[in-house]
């Protein structure tokens, strides 16, 4: 029996029948949105240095057939970090890198370990650093990280900020103190912080580990469809 | 069968969309429990009062999916344009300027939103609310009984 205030019926018939009549547009769009929401999120970042005042050029790999310059993002954390594009920021003498995908080794690695501790960060701000003999399992050391991000196309419960702030803890463990108190709000960032981006909302599982991080004053930030990266110099994150 | 056929409407989201909507289902009966305690079983939400909300919630987030898609792609290539990059490429998809791949999303939500106009959900569908927000009003409109908008 359907509620009252909406045909159930109907409403049901009205959703299957979209997914059949859309079936196709909505495969292409499904299989692109994550790689676009990751594009999007690297163009973020180097449109935040634009806005900051920094030059931004982008490099690109040549095309094997035509010997020309391709813009080619990383959409995988395979692949040598040079036969993809990166962004050269720069701003007076201060120069970084952005890069998609690159994989960086955490704060605790040592090269003489078994195995190596790394990973691939999503977008990857780093001191300008010469990759082209990086192999796919090369990663750039730790002390080459300025900032990272992570994107991911979904919302964000409890456990995936809680997987951020781990991943922070491997990476740059220093964000995690006491950073944001006084006059940090007035204070110019240099750089972003690192960031998880999410493309749909923060469910309140997820805001409640951020009232937490806001709390514990870690110099990390979260963004949402409705708090966004780009756009503002001074960034005015959502967890400030 | 209710269930099968919500199982049924499931399966067609493409998987990376699913990712987006899997445990949705599952946060609305959170939300809804929640706001539900302590009141008597008689006057809680019935089962096909419920999954209307599930639906609804779902076609708005498909919606907002859709729409943030669409914005996502065209703010990416306008900041690659600024420096140069004419398109970006997405496997055997190309992204320019406000190519149909760049509008797909738009055009997705144009589709869902006119299949929809029929079910008053056309006013809920321009607001902006958190699922917790919209599971809220929506549970107000089945007590009271009215319409959505």
């Amino acid at each position: 029996m359907a509620a009252p205030w909406i045909d159930l019926r109907t409403l049901k018939k009205t959703l299957a029948d979209f997914f059949d009549e859309q079936r196709q547009p909505i495969t292409t769009f499904g299989s692109t949105v994550n790689q676009t929401f990751e594009a999007f999120v690297f163009a973020s970042v180097i449109g935040w240095y634009r806005e900051c005042g920094w030059d931004v050029v982008i490099s690109n790999p040549l095309n094997e057939v035509t010997g020309k310059p391709v813009f080619k993002l990383k959409f995988s954390t395979r692949g040598r970090p040079a036969d993809y594009s990166h962004a050269t920021c720069s701003n007076g003498s201060v120069v970084v890198h952005v890069r998609h995908q690159l994989r960086v080794a955490t704060r605790h690695h040592r090269d003489k370990q078994k195995n190596k501790a790394n990973v691939c960060l999503d977008v990857a701000v780093i001191r300008p650093t010469d990759v082209s003999s990086y192999s796919t399992d090369t990663a750039a050391p730790n002390e080459q990280l300025i900032s990272f991000g992570e994107a991911k196309h979904m919302s964000a419960f409890a456990e995936l900020v809680a997987g951020f702030i781990g991943l922070v803890h491997e990476m740059q463990p220093e964000r995690l103190k006491r950073t944001r108190i006084g006059s940090w709000n007035q204070q110019r960032v240099d750089h972003p912080a690192p960031f998880l981006y999410v493309s749909g909302v923060l469910y309140f599982t997820a805001e409640g580990i951020k009232e937490t991080i806001l709390r514990r004053r870690y110099d990390i930030d979260l963004y949402t469809q409705e708090d966004r990266l780009s756009g503002s110099p001074s960034l005015p994150a959502s967890i400030r | 069968m209710e269930d099968d056929r919500e199982e049924n409407v499931q399966i067609v989201i493409p998987r990376s969309l699913q990712n987006r909507l899997s445990s949705l289902g599952t946060y609305v009966k959170i939300i809804v429990d929640e706001q539900e305690t302590g009141i008597p079983k008689k006057d809680r939400l019935r089962r096909e009062e419920l999954q209307a909300i599930r639906y609804v919630v779902l076609i708005y987030m498909l919606n907002r999916i859709f729409l943030e898609g669409a914005r996502t792609a065209r703010e990416a290539v306008d900041e690659l344009a600024l420096h140069g990059i004419p398109e970006l490429v997405i496997g055997r998809t190309r992204f320019a300027g406000r190519n149909e791949n760049v509008m797909l999303g738009d055009r997705l939500s144009g589709q869902l939103k006119e299949l929809c106009s029929g079910l008053g959900l056309d006013d809920l569908l321009k607001e902006r609310y958190s699922v917790r927000e919209l599971v809220l009003r929506l549970m107000g409109r089945v007590r009271d009984g009215s319409a959505v908008d």
